[in-house]
């Protein structure tokens, strides 16, 4: 599986995901027009590399994301809690510029069991 | 016509046929008999069916009407029936949203119990942000999954949120596209889908406005009247509701932080604790415990006079000598600690009261500040077990090290002044006799005024030493304590 770069636009973010490292970045603003369209190669990546039995390391850099967006991270997170339960690595870190994104962090991960840092990004 | 009529019409006819019944049998008629009979029958015949026709018609307008009055019974007791559901459905959710006290919680009992009477696809609750004027949507449902969200309209543009708090009213429409052109792409942009439908309400509790009530479809006309209706009337305990989680919020919120002070409360106060009795600890290092006691209550200055008082010098001999031999600071300084200790230990194993060090001399006194009978003869123990020690000195320093130890009894007066580095000290001319004595005596023994040995002849060993000159106080008759007497 090779290293996967997709460009930052008006209404989607940037996004890298390395194979080889387990690493994972989302950063920039989220309103895709069609969100799981976006973000199923994300989805993707991260069952082979949980199938791999990789350590991974995902960072969320976000500034924005609309409710689509936002069910599709949760589904991501879904997907990394249930490896972390399974034995595997797993770290998730949310850097947050405000207190609406680090509020809307604490929502996502504070339920979850699942390794998380909450990391201001000013 | 009424039932009786319709009597009367049955009973008439009975009463043809049974005519025409005796017409056909009668045996004496001529046939233009039985012809005009028949006629008067038929006549009689076409009055009863005009009349059968006409109560028909009666009966059938009756008929419809009573069905028309079913059909009402049955349409009202449609709408009695849906009411009482809608009733009972609100009061329902009512229960569960005045009682839930995290707004996710209100949420997700809203669409459980309202998926069957109505379709939502999302549903979201905004709240007002007083510091950036705008609604947040922080908490969504989408077809029943709780997302967090970060949707967020200014009350300073025009939008949806904006238009809602500023008439106060709700907006429902059931065509976006046409009801709300400029603000579609927007609501688009936020929920992720083609949104056609929605029915936003205002939030009132106690007559203020506390947020926006949101559901949004993608398919056009979702919203029937009685549904509105029914949403509408759930918004206003929605409101309360989330006035109760939102108090609760600020509840928990002012409670961690009152914990919070108080656990720094508590740690401060352990903090106190821990330097008071450092502080007393010291204080009573320096001061004796009643004098202490006295200073703590607020006396200033303590100058307390007693008519009989011991005062003992011990004085290393030597010293100085031995200073310059060792050469190193610090273990000198352990030397002079190490014997004091002792001295320490003694003065407290007789219960006296040790003054200070002056450099290598040690002052004590016994019969203050608690005055006694039996200070002298303390004071004269201390002093024998004070000597004993100098052999262990001398083992760890060497022989050139020896002890000059002065007694005397007499009147004296015993305080604390001054506010800063205080001690407990004693003033009088029996301080000064006594450091006389130690200082006009000899290494290794005790050296003791006459008022000292008068006290303590009776039981103890003295040796006269004679008259002698003392510095500041002339001839002096003294003594020297050799020992207990035995008895």
């Amino acid at each position: 599986m090779e290293r996967i770069h997709i460009n930052k636009t008006k209404v989607s973010p940037e996004v890298i995901l390395d194979p080889n490292t387990g690493y994972a970045e989302i950063c920039g603003e989220s309103y895709p027009e069609n969100s799981l369209n976006f973000y199923r190669p994300v989805v993707d990546w991260l069952k082979k590399t949980v199938e791999d039995k990789r350590e991974i390391e995902f960072n969320f850099k976000l500034d924005y994301f609309n409710t689509s967006s936002s069910k599709c991270i949760l589904d991501i997170l879904g997907i990394l809690e249930k490896y972390n339960q399974e034995g595997g690595k797993v770290i998730v870190n949310w850097y947050y510029n405000d207190d609406d994104m680090l509020e809307a962090g604490e929502d996502f991960l504070s339920d979850l069991n699942l390794p998380y840092k909450l990391i201001s990004s000013q | 016509m009424s039932t009786s009529d319709s009597e009367n019409l049955f009973s008439k006819e009975k009463e043809l046929i049974e005519q025409s019944k005796k017409i056909l049998h009668s045996k004496n008629s001529t046939l233009e008999e039985i012809k005009n009979s028949f006629l008067n029958l038929i006549e009689d015949y076409s009055h009863l069916v005009k009349d059968t026709q006409k109560l028909a018609k009666i009966s059938d307008q009756n008929q419809n009407k009573l069905k028309k009055i079913q059909e009402e019974l049955l349409v009202n007791n449609l709408i009695l029936k849906e009411k009482n559901q809608n009733l009972t459905l609100i009061s329902q959710i009512g229960k569960l949203v005045t009682s839930s006290l995290e707004i996710r919680d209100i949420l997700l009992a809203i669409y459980q119990n309202i998926q069957d009477f109505i379709k939502i696809e999302l549903l979201m609750f905004g709240q007002i942000d007083e510091t950036s004027n705008s609604v947040k949507f922080k908490n969504i449902l989408v077809k029943g999954e709780y997302l967090p969200g970060m949707l967020k309209e200014s009350l300073n543009t025009e939008n949806l949120s904006s238009l809602i708090l500023t008439e106060q009213k709700e907006i429902i429409s059931n065509n976006l596209e046409l009801d709300f052109p400029n603000f579609k792409k927007n609501i688009d942009k936020q929920s992720g889908f083609d949104v056609q439908s929605i029915a936003y309400f205002p939030l009132k509790s106690h007559a203020e406005l506390v947020g926006i009530l949101a559901f949004q479809n993608s398919e056009k006309d979702s919203f029937r009247e009685h549904q509105i209706n029914f949403l509408r009337d759930m918004a206003n305990f929605i409101a309360i509701g989330v006035d109760n989680a939102n108090a609760y919020k600020k509840l928990s919120k002012r409670n961690k932080e009152l914990r919070g002070t108080l656990e720094e409360i508590r740690n401060l106060n352990e903090g106190l604790e821990i330097e008071k009795q450092k502080s007393e600890n010291l204080l009573l290092n320096i001061l004796p415990y009643s004098i202490a006691e006295r200073l703590k209550s607020g006396e200033n200055t303590i100058a307390d006079f007693f008519e009989s008082a011991t005062v003992l010098f011990a004085d290393i001999v030597g010293f100085s000598k031995l200073s310059v031999e060792i050469g190193s600071p610090k273990k000198l300084v352990t030397i002079l600690n190490n014997i004091f200790s002792n001295f320490d230990f003694i003065a407290s194993s007789y219960n006296l009261e040790k003054i200070k060090t002056i450099g290598d001399c040690y002052m004590l006194a016994g019969g203050i500040p608690e005055p006694s009978e039996d200070h002298a003869e303390r004071c004269a123990l201390a002093a024998m077990d004070m000597l004993e020690q100098l052999k262990y000195v001398q083992e760890e320093v060497g022989t050139q090290v020896n002890f000059r130890i002065g007694l005397h009894t007499g009147a004296i007066v015993a305080g604390v002044i001054g506010k800063k580095k205080f001690v407990y000290d004693l003033w009088g001319d029996t301080v000064n006799t006594a450091s006389r004595m130690e200082s006009h005596g000899i290494a290794g023994k005790i050296h003791c005024s006459h008022a000292f040995y008068e006290l303590l002849k009776d039981k103890f060993i003295f040796e006269n030493r004679g008259e002698i000159e003392v510095k500041g106080k002339g001839i002096m008759n003294t003594y020297f304590l050799l020992g207990k007497i035995n008895i």
